[in-house]
């Protein structure tokens, strides 16, 4: 029994090996950019929409309001990121209920993978908003002896980010497995949608946590240009 | 439970690929399509939005038209109405003229004949006295009517003013006429010499008289001697008696009149 999809080789060239979380991955990736390109083809700037595009349309507002919920800003420039991490995460847990699919989620090297991305989006938001100084002046606040501490957060919860996931959804495929050589027929499909159930939250979570980390790099410079706009108005 | 950091490394490139697609298939083309729409829908709402703006201009304008021209109508109605107005008083004039006009020759005709009624009744009054007076004097007094009146007139021939005495007088001496005397009776020779004594008594002279009947005289007698004439009869009492009638019957006139109007 393979724990990680990682072990899943279907093809190696020297140090490179095309396994299953790489194979997969590309997959979904094909399912949702050619579902997007499909239907964005023809879109409809009429009231008359397509089902397709409705959904789309939905999925897409539907993600900017929760950023705009958790960032308290304009969700623009975070919606290709943060998005594309749920969208991502989402479509491989959800997958996991095709026979013979192992989400490529339930390998540590993609959850570390976008774990990484994240670790290092988080800095490149802080100093796209508030420059380099500003966002080395945070590591110092409220006092520089927080330093070490700040920084060990800032790793710790890149590593949480990563096994959180990974642990959800490998143990619900192995729960899952176990289960089929136990009680061969009525509980492993019980467990299947609960898997399903928590691969959408955990996408969810992801792309939250992901989203509050961004924030908290760009929030304070933010406020600042927020209150300095109103007190321009007000003057 | 392993981390192959080739796998980690081709997971990061795929993962920014797939966010470099999704951006140029998902969110670009949806955010873009979703604010064309919303556009669309500002500029029909301002279309809209100015449409009725133009149709409350519209509005106003034709309720402007529509009470310019209920003023014009109730105007046009007002005049009509005075015209007709004036038109009915001017009718009701011309009516009550001619009613009056017409009530007018009524009443000149009803006059006329009353005159005339009178007149008659007069006469026949007279008459018919005469007749009854003649009568009655025949079988209380076994006298003559005829003969009362004579000395009658005789007597009021004896107490005419000097006046006119000198007048009847120097007409006698003048001789240019002789005097007339008219009855409304034959007179017999004793009436006749009753008078004539009587003209000799105040005018001193010998008077002939020439004898006229007139049936228009009723009962009474006539001297007339040149210009000048004296007479008695029943003219006073007849006068009084028309004058009663009269009275009486324009009483009974108006009366009448007030019945018919009510």
């Amino acid at each position: 029994m393979r724990i990680s999809p990682d072990e899943w080789v279907f093809f190696s060239y020297g140090a490179f090996e095309l396994n299953a979380t790489i194979s997969f991955t590309w997959l979904v990736m094909l399912l949702i950019a050619g579902a997007s390109w499909i239907v964005t083809r023809n879109l409809s700037d009429t009231e008359e929409i397509s089902p397709f595009q409705n959904f789309l349309e939905v999925l897409v507002t539907g993600l900017a309001d929760q950023i705009q919920d958790v960032s308290r800003q304009e969700p623009g420039r975070y919606l290709p990121f943060v998005g594309t991490l749920f969208v991502f995460i989402a479509v491989s847990n959800l997958l996991s209920v095709v026979p013979g699919y192992a989400a490529p989620t339930g390998s540590l090297s993609t959850t570390t993978a976008l774990a990484l991305c994240v670790f290092v989006a988080v800095p490149l938001y802080g100093v796209a908003s508030r420059g380099v100084i500003g966002y080395l002046k945070q590591y110092l606040r409220p006092t520089p002896f927080m330093l070490p501490f700040t920084v060990i957060s800032e790793l710790s919860r890149t590593i949480a980010l990563a096994v959180r996931l990974y642990g959800n959804v490998m143990s619900g495929a192995m729960i899952a497995g176990i289960l089929i050589s136990i009680t061969p027929f009525f509980f492993p499909v019980v467990m299947q949608l609960l898997g399903l159930i928590t691969g959408f939250i955990q996408a969810y979570i992801f792309a939250v946590l992901a989203m509050v980390y961004i924030a908290s790099a760009t929030h304070a410079h933010e406020v600042k240009t927020a209150r300095a706009d109103q007190s321009s108005k007000e003057s | 439970m392993e981390i192959n950091w080739v796998t980690v490394a081709a997971q990061i490139v795929n993962f920014l690929v797939l966010v470099w697609l999704l951006k140029r298939f998902l969110y670009g083309p949806v955010t873009r399509a979703m604010e064309r729409r919303q556009k669309r829908v500002r500029d029909r709402l301002q279309e809209a939005e100015s449409m009725r703006g133009k149709a409350e201009q519209e509005r106003d304008a034709l309720k402007a038209e529509r009470d310019a021209l209920d003023r014009k109508r109730e105007e046009m109605l007002s005049e009509a109405r005075a015209a007709a107005d004036k038109l009915r008083h001017e009718l009701e004039k011309q009516t009550r003229e001619s009613v009056d006009a017409e009530r007018a020759a009524w009443f000149a005709r009803l006059s006329g004949d009353r005159q005339e009624v009178l007149s008659d009744i007069r006469r026949r009054a007279g008459e018919e006295f005469f007749a009854i007076a003649r009568a009655a004097f025949r079988d209380l007094a076994d006298d003559r009517l005829e003969a009362r009146m004579i000395a009658a007139f005789a007597e009021k021939l004896r107490a005419l003013p000097e006046e006119t005495l000198e007048k009847l007088k120097s007409a006698v001496r003048r001789e240019t006429s002789s005097a007339q005397i008219e009855s409304a009776f034959p007179l017999e020779a004793e009436d006749r010499e009753a008078i004539e004594l009587a003209l000799k008594d105040i005018l001193q002279a010998d008077v002939s008289a020439d004898y006229v009947q007139r049936e228009d005289l009723i009962a009474g007698i006539r001297l007339r001697l040149d210009s000048q004439v004296v007479e008695w009869g029943l003219d006073s009492y007849l006068d009084e008696l028309e004058e009663r009638l009269g009275t009486a019957l324009s009483d009974a006139g108006v009366a009448e009149a007030k019945k018919a109007a009510e």
